[in-house]
């Protein structure tokens, strides 16, 4: 793969990342759209997910030009990413532009308005790649996971009777 | 074994089905453990001493667990504090679950210096003190249960209380061929279909905390600093590996409030910690690398490997 287009694998693996890192639920599906043409000074966006990189193709594909795996055309790309959370349909929106198939601005908008997501989105959008992605668990071969305990008994119920009564 | 127990959901593996014998056994001391030190019922002792104060003798699980207290109270200058309900239950986490925060803030934890003298096995506690044991409690029921499996001569078991859990035995899931150790997967909190790391336990335990799964409101959750009364906002998730599960539960707890490293030296026992921020790249101390694990003779390691992703 050239470094240009392992960049441009960069930046949609960085679209399908901002979509699993904003989902405290479920991640849904980002649509990408162009938007128009600028240019600016080659920065890259840093990555922390290559561990993200088999799904990038869903929103790289509608966002290239090119041939699969070619180059992107210069220009700025926003994704879309909406998912839901416990409070209910949430999104993240991403701005990119691409100079020669190098990032060349970032932008990032929470479009939360749950307390929970604004919370979690304003982490991720001050540092958006600043955040552990992981790997997926059916990448792996484990006999078991560690996770912080799920509750049981009532305190499910419990946090869904507080939501109802607060309307969230 | 399957079974519900002090709120979570428990699953203990043997080669073979336990006798019924055993399974009683370990149903007995998980109902006596929650009778004793839950702060949500009302028949508890917990909750009797919060409500008319006084001295009762806190038995051998007692001594243990708030003697570990005393050592998390002194390494992290009183953040990790068993006098803790009470602010928990000003934020909402009380008996009946209320999960709205009273008006104001909560009255300062008492401080623990002092409280138990690890000697004599008594507690002496004022009216209103709810002992909230938390942050070692689960750790030490799965010991308890993994005793009771040894002493009932089960020679491989992994007994997992809802992603808490303690692996004895020469392989991986008992029954299963080959001779490496259990893999365990270090479940991302925000996402459950994906491990942020994988680490192999051999003959130890692993205890994971993270702030939103006990979590009610915006920024109210369950790991309070004691020192302010108010939930942790710095580090979203730990893990530890150690000897016995109490140590593991103890060193997760204490990962929020040093570093990684930090809580190696506290706690003697405490093999390995993983600490995710809630900003940046996950910390790690005392973790092999799957290629170190090949090199060694894995059967004295007792965290055989570990590896971090990000």
């Amino acid at each position: 793969m050239t470094l240009a287009a392992r960049r441009a694998v960069t930046v949609a693996a960085s679209l399908a990342a901002v979509g699993a890192l904003a989902a405290c639920g479920t991640g849904d599906a980002v649509d990408a759209v162009e938007t128009g043409s600028t240019s600016g000074s080659a920065t890259e966006t840093p990555s922390s997910s290559d561990a993200a990189s088999d799904s990038p193709s869903e929103s790289a594909s509608a966002s290239a030009d090119g041939a699969p795996g070619g180059t992107y055309a210069d220009g700025t790309y926003t994704a879309t990413g909406s998912y839901v959370s416990p409070g209910g349909q949430e999104s993240i929106e991403v701005t990119l532009t691409l100079t020669s198939d190098v990032v060349s601005a970032v932008e990032v908008v929470s479009n939360a308005d749950n307390p929970n997501s604004v919370r979690y989105q304003g982490e991720f959008v001050d540092g958006i790649a600043d955040v552990v992605v992981g790997v997926p668990l059916d990448d792996l071969e484990v006999d078991k996971v560690a996770g912080s305990s799920l509750t049981s008994g009532g305190f499910n119920e419990a946090v869904e009777t507080i939501k109802g009564e607060a309307g969230a | 074994m399957l079974f519900e127990g002090i709120g979570t959901h428990w699953r203990i593996d043997t080669p073979q089905t336990l006798p019924l014998s055993v399974e009683a056994r370990i149903q007995a001391a998980v109902a006596e453990f929650d009778y004793m030190w839950s702060r949500f019922r009302q028949d508890s002792l917990v909750t009797a001493l919060g409500r008319e104060g006084g001295t009762i003798p806190v038995g051998h699980d007692g001594e243990a667990m708030l003697r570990l207290y005393s050592r998390l109270y002194a390494a992290t200058d009183g953040a990790v504090n068993p006098l803790v309900g009470a602010a928990l239950e000003h934020l909402g986490y009380d008996a009946s679950y209320r999960l709205t925060p009273l008006p104001g803030a909560p009255a300062p934890v008492p401080t623990w210096e002092g409280i138990f003298q690890g000697t004599t096995a008594l507690l002496t506690v004022r009216r209103g003190t709810v002992l909230d044991v938390g942050a070692v409690g689960k750790g030490r029921l799965v010991d308890l249960v993994a005793d009771i499996l040894v002493r009932a001569g089960q020679r491989a078991f992994t007994v997992d209380a809802g992603g808490d859990m303690r692996h004895l035995g020469p392989g991986p899931a008992p029954g299963a061929d080959g001779d490496g150790p259990l893999r365990v997967a270090l479940e991302h909190p925000f996402d459950t279909t994906r491990a942020v790391g994988v680490v192999g336990l051999r003959d130890a335990a692993i205890a994971a905390s993270a702030t939103n799964r006990r979590a009610w409101a915006e920024g109210l959750h369950h790991v309070i600093d004691a020192r302010t009364g108010r939930p942790v906002s710095d580090v979203v998730a730990t893990w530890a590996v150690a000897r016995t599960a109490m140590l593991a539960d103890a060193a997760s707890t204490a990962a929020f409030f040093l570093p990684p490293e930090q809580v190696l030296t506290a706690l003697d026992g405490v093999h390995a910690v993983v600490v995710m921020p809630a900003r940046g790249p996950l910390l790690t101390a005392g973790l092999p690398g799957p290629a170190d694990a090949q090199e060694s003779t894995a059967r004295t390691a007792p965290l055989a490997y570990g590896e971090v992703f990000g």
